[in-house]
């Protein structure tokens, strides 16, 4: 080992210099921590040391010279025979060809490589997260003045995780990694991390900035709190507490303490870094960005490449590199969906589209286990076309850019950090390996002994007979050795073989052998491992000599090294099944010669034509004349209805449907959980369906705020919201809410429809009397002179939204059963002045149709549902034409993911119970459903001046005998029949393509395939881990 | 004031019958005493033959004539009743397979379940005498045109007996028409799901696939060789159950989706040497055509209304399947498995009604609702399609039952008996239509 100095002094004022930045805390901004910290590294000369010596002073200035070096200064400076100086933990100087200083320990590097550490900006340190511990699993304690949700603990402080073990820091080091920047992966907002160097036992030496980012992701991690249950939930819990602090920084402090909402806002200006699991999230962080003015560095999940992101972002990425699946059976290959396989075959080239798509990227080592691993598939990633520069940029400046440490870290130049490694080779060679890696200008780890490597073909002579032997790397830092050939005598050997450094033994047994012959060789290795000689001594204990020359052949049946390089597959939308590659926009057309169902009192146009022009129906009928040179669609022989709309729907829904741990959930929003690529999506729009109201689930009184979509499959998430549509939000009566089919009902009130209407008193009760809080406190800073006048006004998103049903801005769809629950939410809603715009489900709603044409209520039914609990005993399929007839406006729904794409024939069964005319049940599942969603303005009708959501059927629309041959959605065409053969077959060339692939990188290792359980959310679904986001 | 009168008068009308009426299921038909026959109408006899214009004669329950009204001459006198069916349809009933009915009232409320026994070999378990012919569910099936149900348990691994029964009884003894004809066996399964309905969690492989189906094969084996001899010093109840199976009276139904579930099961099959053995569900039978046919395999398509299982899938997938199996010839019926099963199979029609716009022959699928599901379960000398000598089991449709718009039952028969299609639910429109001011037809 080469001895080293102690710069204790520079670590230290570092990471205090930091420390007393928490003073200005509140006001501190990003930009004031980079110059406290470049202030720390500028007074470091003059540091002291803070304890005491045992023993005679041993201070050292650390100046090194590291000679004939290959410097990769930084990604665009190259230094050939480079020399690297060092002095006292930083740089000193670094060029080609420099003259040593005297008195510089000189380390030659011939033939080796410098690059400055990596830095890893979200190192995982174990596999799993360590088990939650007592303390963390317990709801908050009463005593303590913090957050009310234990997943909430921005004030946590990443200290008590060092030291590291020390062969985890080694590993890391070996690796590469010299700059770790650790928090605890747990909860929602998991304070800040602080950044280290790897190597160091003493914590005073490693802490490199003690608060230098903090933490958040949507998993809400050990926390035992119910809430939240679901993704969304923990939105809205993030945003909360957002609101909170801004309320607490404006005066909140005044009536509560906590030292949560303080930690937000002093954290503020640190980096912020928030970890996803899933792609889609980016887009929840970035509504964050913009609600917030915040701004978040995303750590990814490796396929963020899937996205469609328009604004550049920081990325951190892990190289998540799945094994492939075990494909060798082709019955149960099946299982490998197209989106799995495509999944597989991306990942290596994540970073490479990323980039390509103007994002910055930092690489993370991640989970992965081993130095190897990650060695291993950044190899494999920059074969895919991540250049080395690019690759070193990754690991380098950009995360020291991330975290605004890159006048220090990331790269070698005079003045900044002495943090790098010295490697054998450069980082995509496949001898790359970490020889000795510096911190701060101690070498803090060294590869075994500078191991000599012996792999190849030898000619073995013992008492001048020859043997071959072949050596092999066996990938874990060992050698291993066979004879390959047997001697004369046709005996088989076994070999057992040690290296030491530069010294080497070897056993040599026969392997069947009844007597006890047996070598023991040692000697010593020369030239490179090119020769080898020694003494041996047999099982006699004649000793003799021995030696072992390298030819220049190859191994046999050595697999090659070198790595495939795949050109990534150019990502379409959704990535799997059914996606598509692009959407042709062009939204004129006309259909021509159609049956047209206008569901207005128009009623059924025969030979009719309909003109849509940038996506607006401009003429119906057949009185006028067809525009030229546009594009037409000849519907002889068939229907045009308008787009059908689904007043209940759970698709297209991720992380939980339910956030069902309150009575009142009316903070969350599925809009934040839409998930734009769930097949059902396009299987519905194949069943003729172009709008959906996407509804919180039915286990809480008052739930959560519906996503009215449009079917726009092929776009993102925000993109398939329905704009012009009004707020909703779900709430639900009866057996659910009650929990009387869970297997654990608990003690959640409530538990009767005696305690369902408090819910609904006391929630508008709350609203009403915020509300007139609201009014009367002027919102801003609340005046320290004047003591009496009121706070800052505390925005609560629950009350926002109840408050907002109050005013007419959000509406009610309300899940309901039986007469006397619909009675009392109408009772209710006239007692504390607010309405209720639709009952769903209502399958008693025949009962009180009188009640709901009075109150004003519309009402949205299954067709012919029941029977599936008890409060349906006296639903009737004659529901919907009974409530039809008496004047309420009624639609049918589907609130099931196959029932979904069918939902023109279940209009059909109006008119088989009940009687209703075509014209009448059409109108069920288009613009009555619209009217329901108060967007009749822009659809649900085929009309003069609407959007052109339509459909062309195969034949009547309300029949089993016909199906969507085409669907429009704002007059683009998102779902041709025809286009069918052509998806399917492009699909299942893709797959077998990437399958046939699979099966030539099987190894044992290689995933069991599985059917897919698709999650198909009902109302009732309750999720207790959503953390797949 | 008349008005108001009048109005009252109504009310104390319909309050009364109302009170007769309400939550009761219809009294079952008596026996029929006089001839019907229906004339003009056009019949599909079940069999895959129609008869444009046709004669339908039954007395005593039992089909005297069913012939071409172009062709043959009759007496209109020798009938009691004549049924002018100019413009009209008739069908045989149809039958449900792998049904819940009258096992199941509602499906949240555990007490009104009987249909899964606990245990894991349960052949012994019947589902016959579980059966409630009172069931609400039952008359609201009728009416759609499903005359007929196999009701049969689903628990363990062989979950018992099937039996058929017709849908107009007072009681399970009356219903049944063949006790017992079958039994039912789950398969092991390959992949697992996990969670429960309300919290679903991932699909997992069943590591104990092999183990749990060499626990059948176990059983079997000791079944098959305790079939073979009547003296026993002690009797086993539950290999006295599948004494059927072995010699060939009772099929055995084998509940079955995944492909290689399904060619396992064929070895099963082989080894057993079984000749009656349907394979109910059979999601992914595209892959296994050949062995289904070369063994003699017939299917329950579990419910055609039904997600396709795979996102790579056509969209259609589950509506072409039993267009496939009938362009292989692999004899199949319909069921309606499933969330809600028992009261979804008065949508049974309209679910063989989406397999013929999804290439099934029209009459073909006409069949797989009534003979072929009847020969399934042995019954087919005497019910299934309309045939001199076998039941008078049909009803009499305005038009096309397959069509929801078009499914309107007009009569309906059992045994000849003319049952009553009415139901609780049609009470409760009635009634409510009436407090709503709401005048029907």
């Amino acid at each position: 080992m080469i001895q080293t100095v102690s710069n204790a002094a520079v670590h230290n004022a570092l990471g205090s210099g930091i420390k007393y930045s928490a003073i200005f805390a509140g006001f501190m901004n990003r930009t004031l921590l980079v110059v406290l910290f470049l202030f720390a590294v500028v007074s470091k000369l003059g540091a002291q040391v803070t304890s005491p010596v045992n023993g005679v002073h041993d201070d050292r200035e650390g100046l090194f010279a590291f000679v004939n070096a290959t410097i990769y200064a930084s990604p665009e400076e190259t230094i050939d025979n480079g020399t690297l100086i060092i002095k006292e933990g930083k740089v000193e100087a670094i060029g080609a060809g420099l003259a040593p200083p005297k008195g510089a320990v000189i380390v030659d590097c011939q033939g080796k490589s410098i690059y400055p550490s990596f830095i890893d900006l979200t190192p995982v340190l174990r596999l799993k997260e360590k088990a939650p511990k007592k303390e963390a699993a317990k709801k908050k304690s009463t005593h303590v003045a913090a957050h009310w949700n234990s997943s909430i603990h921005p004030e946590y402080e990443h200290l008590q995780e060092f030291p590291l073990a020390d062969k985890v820091q080694k590993d890391w080091l070996a690796s590469g990694f010299g700059v770790l920047n650790l928090h605890k992966a747990d909860g929602i907002m998991r304070g800040s991390s602080q950044l280290v160097y790897p190597g160091f036992s003493d914590a005073n030496k490693a802490v490199i900035v003690s608060r230098a980012a903090q933490h958040f992701a949507f998993s809400k991690g050990s926390s035992k709190e119910p809430y939240p249950s679901s993704f969304m939930g923990a939105v809205a819990l993030l945003r909360q507490t957002f609101y909170d602090a801004q309320w607490y920084a404006n005066g909140g402090i005044e009536e509560e303490r906590n030292t949560s909402l303080q930690a937000v806002n002093d954290l503020a200006g640190l980096p912020s870094i928030f970890s996803v699991k899933n792609p889609l999230s980016v887009r929840n962080v970035n509504d964050l960005t913009s609600e917030f003015n915040r701004s978040f560095i995303i750590r990814g999940t490796g396929s963020e490449y899937r996205l469609k992101l328009e604004t550049p972002q920081k990325l951190i990425e892990p190289l998540a590199l799945s094994k492939p699946f075990d494909v060798s059976d082709p019955f149960t290959s099946q299982y490998v969906s197209l989106e799995d396989a495509l999944e597989w075959r991306n990942a290596p080239c994540n970073i490479r589209l990323l980039l390509d798509a103007g994002h910055e990227v930092a690489i993370t080592r991640d989970s992965l286990k081993t130095s190897r691993k990650f060695i291993q598939n950044l190899q494999r990633v920059m074969a895919c076309g991540l250049s080395h520069a690019e690759a070193l940029k990754a690991l380098t400046v950009t995360p020291a850019q991330f975290l605004g440490i890159d006048q220090q870290l990331g790269a070698l130049r005079p003045g900044f950090m002495a943090s790098f490694f010295i490697s054998t080779d450069r980082i995509d060679h496949k001898d790359f390996k970490v020889w000795q890696h510096w911190n701060a200008g101690e070498l803090v780890f060294e590869s075994q002994a500078q191991r000599t490597d012996i792999e190849g073909k030898y000619s073995l002579i013992i008492d001048s007979a020859a043997y071959e032997l072949h050596v092999s790397d066996d990938k874990s830092g060992k050698f291993k050795a066979k004879l390959a050939l047997a001697n004369a005598t046709g005996d088989a050997f076994k070999v057992n073989l040690e290296q030491q450094r530069e010294l080497i033994t070897m056993v040599i047994t026969k392997k069947d052998s009844v007597d006890n012959s047996a070598w023991r060789l040692t000697g010593k290795i020369s030239l490179k491992g090119g020769v080898w000689d020694g003494r041996g001594q047999d099982e006699t204990g004649r000793w003799f000599a021995w030696s072992a020359i390298r030819s220049t052949e190859e191994l046999p049946g050595k697999p090659k090294q070198t790595m495939d390089s795949i050109a990534p597959i150019e990502p379409f939308y959704p990535m799997g099944a059914y996606g598509r590659d692009s959407i042709n926009e062009d939204n004129t057309f006309v259909i021509v010669s159609a049956t047209v169902w206008t569901a207005t009192d128009t009623g059924i146009l025969e030979k009719s034509n309909i003109y849509v022009e940038n996506g607006i129906i401009q003429r119906v009928g057949n009185d006028f004349e067809i525009p030229q040179g546009v594009k037409r669609y000849n519907a002889k022989g068939r229907h045009v209805t308008p787009g059908i709309i689904d007043e209940h729907s759970h698709i297209g829904i991720r992380g939980g449907v339910n956030e069902g741990t309150q009575a009142s959930s009316a903070e969350v929003r599925i809009g934040d959980a839409v998930n734009p690529w769930d097949i059902n999506l396009f299987r519905q729009l194949a069943g003729g369906v172009t709008t959906a109201q996407l509804l919180h689930g039915s286990a809480n009184p008052i739930g959560g705020q519906s996503a009215i979509i449009k079917f726009r499959w092929g776009k993102g998430a925000g993109d398939m919201i329905f704009q012009e549509a009004p707020g909703f939000i779900k709430f639900a009566l009866g057996e659910n809410v009650k929990r009387s089919n869970s297997p654990k009902p608990g003690d959640r009130f409530p538990l009767t429809r005696m305690g369902v209407e408090q819910v609904y008193a006391d929630a508008f009760t709350r609203a009403r009397e915020y509300e007139l809080r609201a009014a009367s406190i002027p919102s801003g800073k609340r005046s320290r002179k004047n003591a009496e006048a009121p706070t800052n006004r505390r925005r609560d998103l629950e009350l926002d939204a109840l408050v907002e049903i109050l005013n007419e801005e959000r509406f009610i769809t309300c899940h309901s059963y039986v007469q006397s629950e619909i009675n009392m939410l109408m009772n209710v809603a006239d007692t504390m002045g607010f309405k209720v715009n639709t009952f769903t489900h209502i399958l008693e709603g025949y009962k009180v149709s009188d009640r709901l044409r009075e109150h004003g209520a519309h009402a949205s039914t299954f067709s012919d549902w029941w029977a599936y609990k008890f409060e349906v005993n006296d639903a009737i399929p004659y529901n919907a034409a009974l409530l039809t007839k008496a004047g309420v406006n009624t639609g049918i729904n589907s609130d099931d993911a196959e029932m979904g794409r069918r939902l023109n024939q279940e209009a059909a069964k109006a008119m088989k119970y009940g009687g209703l005319s075509k014209e009448e049940a059409i109108k069920l599942v288009t613009i009555n459903p619209a009217k329901m969603l108060h967007v009749e303005e822009w659809v649900g009708s085929i009309e003069v001046g609407k959007q052109a959501d339509l459909v062309i059927w195969s034949g009547d629309p309300l029949s089993v005998y016909s199906e969507a041959d085409q669907t429009f959605v704002d007059g683009i065409l998102y779902f041709d029949r025809n286009w069918l053969p052509e998806m399917e077959a492009r699909d299942e060339a893709l797959r077998s393509e990437l399958l046939a692939e699979m099966l030539k990188q099987k190894d044992s290792k290689s995933r069991k395939p599985g059917p897919k359980g698709d999650l198909l959310y009902h109302c009732d679904t309750e999720i207790h881990d959503y953390t797949v986001e | 004031m008349i008005t108001r009168l009048n109005s009252i008068a109504h009310l104390l009308v319909f309050l009364l019958t109302s009170v007769s009426l309400l939550a009761q299921v219809p009294m079952p038909a008596p026996e029929q005493e006089q001839s019907v026959l229906i004339r003009y109408a056009k019949a599909h006899l079940g069999n895959g033959k129609v008869i444009s214009n046709a004669y339908i004669g039954f007395q005593n329950g039992e089909l005297t004539m069913v012939s071409d009204a172009n062709t043959s001459r009759i007496s209109v006198l020798d009938y009691d009743t004549i049924i002018d069916g100019e413009g009209l349809h008739v069908f045989p009933g149809f039958i449900v397979m792998d049904s819940r009915l009258g096992l199941t009232e509602i499906g949240a409320v555990r007490a009104t379940h009987d249909f899964d026994e606990t245990g894991d070999f349960l052949p012994n378990v019947r589902a016959l005498p579980a059966y409630n012919a009172e069931s609400k569910i039952i008359p609201t099936v009728r009416f759609n045109g499903v005359l007929m149900a196999q009701v049969a348990p689903v628990g363990g691994r062989i979950s018992g007996s099937s039996s058929t029964v017709q849908l107009d009884a007072w009681n399970w003894e009356d219903a049944q028409i063949a006790a017992d004809e079958g039994i039912f066996l789950n398969w092991p399964q390959r992949y697992v799901k996990t969670g429960w309905w309300g919290e679903p969690g991932p699909v997992k492989v069943n590591e104990k696939y092999d183990e749990q189906v060499s626990e059948v094969f176990r059983f079997m084996e000791e079944a098959r060789a305790y079939g073979t001899t009547d003296s026993h010093a002690v009797q086993n109840l539950r290999f006295e159950a599948l004494r059927g199976v072995f010699d060939g009276e009772q099929r055995l139904y084998i509940r079955a989706n995944k492909a290689k579930d399904i060619l396992d099961v064929v070895q099963f099959k082989r080894h057993f040497g079984l000749n009656k053995v349907t394979i109910v569900g059979a999601q992914e039978a595209e892959l296994v055509l050949i062995e289904l046919k070369e063994n003699k395999l017939c299917v329950v398509i579990d419910r055609v209304h039904q997600l396709p299982s795979r996102p790579e899938d056509g969209l259609n997938k589950p509506f072409e399947l039993p267009a496939l199996l009938a362009e292989n010839e692999i004899p199949f019926a319909f069921a309606t498995i499933g969330d809600m099963e028992a009261m979804i199979s008065r949508n049974l029609p309209f679910h063989a009604g989406t397999a013929v716009f999804n290439g099934l022959d029209y009459e073909k699928a006409i069949q797989a609702l009534t003979l072929d599901a009847a020969q399934m379960m042995g019954i087919d000398k005497h019910y299934g399609s309309l045939e001199p000598g076998k039941s008078a089991t049909l009803f009499i449709s305005t038009g096309d039952p397959l069509d929801i718009s078009s499914n309107n039952i007009l009569e309906a028969f059992i045994d000849g008996r003319q049952i009553e299609l009415s139901s609780h639910q049609k009470d409760l429109f009635l009634k409510y239509a009436k407090k709503q001011g709401i005048s029907v037809d």
